[in-house]
């Protein structure tokens, strides 16, 4: 692997490690702002399998399009990753004016 | 003007107004009581039958324009002679024209028609339609104005019904306190107007199935107004028995629907005359088997039996024929309280008196002689003997029980039987326009009488009894003079000389002369002449007895005469109008040599010339051929109403002879009278016993046989239901219960798992996810 040109299993192994720092982030921190960073990550790897899985090798129909979808797809990712975490923040605040806190685990009010 | 069209649209809404009124009453009737005027009702009623009375008149004027006043009939002969005499070349071309325009249609002019067709069965058809020549317009205007005064009179009559608590002293309530209720004028009202309607209706029909429709309805419109004075028992039991009577001559009558059917295929009126012609020359022709009849009979296909069979078709017809005859006849007996059912006639007078003098003396019982009068060409000379007989039966019975009647009431009720007698002799006798020309008149006088008795009720405050009135003249001179007329009317005065009379005199005699002129062709049936002539002094008897009872004398009950008034404008006036009718209705019209008996003739129809197998051979003499008797028999008849005249004068003025002395020397015959013959206890032993124990039979089978059937059955299904409500119970609903409650239990297990902590979800479905994908992955390798 490493003797070999970077080519899409890199990128796909890049963004598996970004997924699961993300995930690991999520699980770990107590703090809302470290579960949206973690969320941030996730979302990160996963643009970055678009990108990765936009390239010409991959595709059937290189006369007919303009190839660059993944990348499109990717600023979608970006501009509602942008929303979401103004959403996200926007739920944090609120948390804290209830709460005085932002600690996910002092929230258990959906506990069955 | 077209007579055609505009006939059947006056008559039609003359018909339809009284309907509209009883729909409005019927309806609203609530609404129209809690204003504060009740009037209203009676208001409604009484300008209805007015515009219809309108309306009638304006039909008559037009049919009297179109049609003529009809001419006094004097028979072939005359009429040549008269013409050789005195008539222009011109005038007899004119009148031969005219002549044979009656010819034309067959001497009867007659408009009719189809308004809807009701139901239709192949060929046949049953219609709503309308039959309309003279007799129903003179009918219709009859009705109409007999019925307005007395729509009039009631206004007066019923006055006291306006108020909210009516004492019933008749009737007692089981704290022996006077039943106490309210008022009900407005439903008085209500079916005076749906009696109007089905009356006129009545008249106007144009089939027997629309006749009988009516005839229904006149009768339950009857039993309705005996009634109206429900809570009384004997109003109950009247009710009851005119209905149940009824129902009697009903059958017969629908029987002799059926038959007419039959041998006609047709009970329209408009086209039975074409359908007895086409009939009569196929039972004349038993003499000549050989020619082919129109109804050869299909049954049997041999042509040598086919002669035998044609006559064996026409002795079939014919027996039809008086079948259906009879069955009519039998209806008309039921309605016009002919012997053998006229018991429930003097029973219902328990209505009110207004209703006595409408329903049952002017128009509703004179149905049965419309009908027959109607239904006059069907019958046989055999029908029509025994109609005859029936009617003198009828007239002398029921004068005789006149005679010993007290109840003023009741002695009316008696003088009604006995007139329809006459009415039903005339008709028998072949006297067809005299026996119409009577139900006219008598209408007005009747009605005349019963009006004079209702104001002497009212003013007597429900007093009915004759042996507690007297005296009453100077209280009530009016009604005392009115009344006085209508006696005379239903005596028949008249001076013979001037040929000047009350209407009575000149309808009677008609039917005398017919009578007479009948005897004298079949002096077989002499009686049919001598015992209507015994029965004319017993009605002058009679109906002198009540005046003299109720106005003449002294007083016998002080206190009722001290309280007695005379009867208010609003009751006067409409017998005041009827007085002039009771006066007139017989004249000449002026200027005209008509009367009502010539417009009435313009509907006179041909008596079938049936050669029945059993005719007993009698002669019909026409009508115009009893005019030479007339003078000679109007002398007899005065003399013989003089006589009894003269007879209650001597009972009840001059004290000649006392009454009940006369009773005591008479005693079982008064007592049989005074009974009616016995005929209600033989009815009663005959017909009510029987029906009873039949009925006690019903009730033990039911009680005994049914019932416990009945009650097994509805045990055995609660037992049923109870098993099944246990099956329900343990089957269904305890595995249900059961899921339910294991569901509960997973459910709160399974709560367990919500911990409401974000962080351990997100591993929960980290992992899931991966554990997904593993299996899936595990899966597509294999």
């Amino acid at each position: 692997m490493f003797t070999q040109p970077i080519g899409v299993a890199h990128y796909l192994v890049v963004g598996a490690i970004l997924f699961v720092c993300g995930i690991v982030c999520m699980t770990t921190k107590r703090n809302t702002i470290g579960i949206l960073m973690g969320v941030e990550l996730v979302l990160s790897a996963a643009i970055l399998n678009f990108v990765a899985f936009s390239q010409p090798a991959f595709r059937v129909d290189q006369e007919a399009s303009l190839g660059i979808d993944g990348h499109v797809f990717a600023l979608f990712a970006i501009v509602l990753a942008a929303a979401e975490a103004a959403v996200a923040l926007a739920i944090a605040l609120n948390y804290y004016n209830n709460h005085s806190t932002i600690d996910v685990d002092r929230a258990q009010d959906l506990q069955g | 003007m077209n007579l055609d069209r505009m006939l059947p649209l006056l008559l039609g809404g003359a018909w339809l107004l009284p309907l509209l009124a009883f729909a409005i009453i019927a309806l609203g009737g609530h609404y129209l009581k809690k204003t504060s005027s009740q009037h209203r009702a009676g208001f409604l009623s009484t300008v209805a039958i007015l515009g219809s009375f309108v309306l009638a008149v304006v039909a008559f004027s037009m049919w009297v324009s179109d049609q003529g006043l009809g001419e006094p009939h004097h028979g072939p002969e005359f009429e040549r002679a008269q013409l050789e005499e005195n008539q222009t070349p011109i005038q007899l071309a004119a009148l031969a024209e005219e002549g044979e325009a009656e010819h034309a249609h067959d001497g009867v002019f007659s408009v009719s028609g189809v308004w809807y067709i009701w139901a239709q069965v192949g060929e046949q058809k049953f219609e709503i339609g309308y039959y309309i020549d003279a007799l129903t317009i003179c009918l219709f205007v009859m009705i109409t104005l007999v019925a307005s005064c007395i729509h009039f009179f009631s206004l007066g009559y019923l006055q006291e019904e306006l108020e909210t608590g009516i004492k019933d002293h008749l009737v007692a309530t089981s704290a022996g306190e006077p039943f106490e209720r309210v008022g009900r004028q407005h439903r008085f009202f209500q079916y005076l107007s749906l009696f109007c309607f089905s009356m006129l209706g009545l008249v106007l029909a144009g089939n027997l199935l629309m006749v009988f429709i009516f005839w229904e309805l006149v009768g339950i419109c009857s039993y309705f107004l005996i009634g109206f004075y429900f809570e009384r028992k004997a109003a109950q039991d009247a009710a009851n028995k005119a209905f149940l009577v009824n129902r009697i001559g009903d059958l017969g009558f629908l029987v002799g629907i059926m038959a007419l059917w039959g041998v006609l295929g047709t009970l329209t009126f408009g086209e039975m005359s074409t359908k007895l012609a086409e009939l009569a020359p196929e039972t004349q022709q038993q003499a000549s088997p050989n020619k082919t009849t129109i109804q050869a009979a299909s049954f049997l296909q041999d042509e040598e039996a086919k002669a035998t069979n044609d006559e064996e078709t026409a002795d079939w017809n014919v027996g039809l024929l008086i079948l259906a005859g009879l069955g009519i006849f039998c209806g008309c007996v039921g309605k016009s309280a002919q012997f053998p059912l006229h018991v429930w006639l003097p029973d219902a007078m328990e209505g009110p008196t207004p209703v006595s003098a409408l329903v049952h003396s002017a128009t509703m019982v004179a149905a049965g002689v419309y009908l027959v009068a109607r239904c006059y060409p069907l019958f046989t000379e055999e029908v029509l003997l025994v109609i005859a007989y029936i009617g003198v039966i009828t007239l002398l019975m029921a004068a005789m029980m006149a005679l010993v009647a007290v109840d003023i009431k009741r002695v009316l009720a008696f003088s009604t039987i006995s007139q329809l007698g006459y009415m039903m002799l005339a008709l028998g006798v072949g006297g067809w326009s005299a026996g119409v020309f009577h139900l006219i008149t008598h209408a007005f006088f009747k009605s005349l009488l019963f009006l004079g008795a209702g104001a002497v009720i009212h003013a007597l405050h429900h007093e009915q009894l004759l042996i507690r009135m007297g005296g009453l003249r100077h209280k009530m001179p009016w009604t005392a003079g009115m009344m006085f007329v209508g006696c005379l009317a239903i005596a028949g005065a008249g001076i013979p000389g001037l040929d000047w009379g009350l209407s009575g005199y000149f309808s009677k005699d008609a039917l005398l002369a017919q009578a007479y002129a009948f005897a004298q062709v079949n002096p077989s049936h002499v009686y049919l002449y001598w015992l209507p002539l015994a029965g004319k002094a017993l009605t002058a008897f009679y109906i002198f007895r009540l005046w003299y009872l109720t106005f003449a004398g002294k007083p016998r009950e002080k206190k009722l005469y001290e309280n007695a008034h005379e009867a208010p404008l609003v009751m006067l006036i409409p017998m005041m109008v009827l007085t002039y009718f009771a006066i007139t209705a017989g004249w000449q019209i002026p200027f005209t040599p008509s009367s009502v008996t010539t417009i009435l003739e313009q509907a006179l129809p041909a008596v079938a010339s049936f050669e029945t197998p059993w005719a007993a051979a009698l002669n019909y003499p026409a009508e115009y051929l009893s005019h030479q008797y007339h003078t000679k028999i109007a002398w007899t008849a005065i003399a013989t109403a003089g006589t009894g005249f003269l007879l209650a004068t001597i009972f009840y003025v001059w004290q000649g002879l006392r009454p009940d002395e006369v009773q005591k020397q008479f005693g079982p015959l008064f007592r049989f009278l005074q009974a009616q013959l016995y005929l209600n206890e033989v009815y009663h032993f005959l017909f009510v016993r029987p029906l009873h124990g039949i009925a006690r039979a019903c009730s033990w089978i039911d009680r005994h046989l049914i019932d416990p059937f009945v009650d097994r059955m509805a045990k055995g299904t609660v037992n049923l239901a109870r098993l099944e409500d246990q099956g329900d119970r343990k089957l269904i609903d305890r595995p249900i219960d059961w899921m339910s409650a294991s569901f509960y239990d997973l459910a709160v297990q399974l709560k367990a798992t919500q911990t409401g902590m974000i962080r351990q979800y997100l591993v929960f479905l980290v992992l899931g996810t991966v554990g997904f994908f593993f299996i899936v992955g595990y899966l597509w390798q294999l």
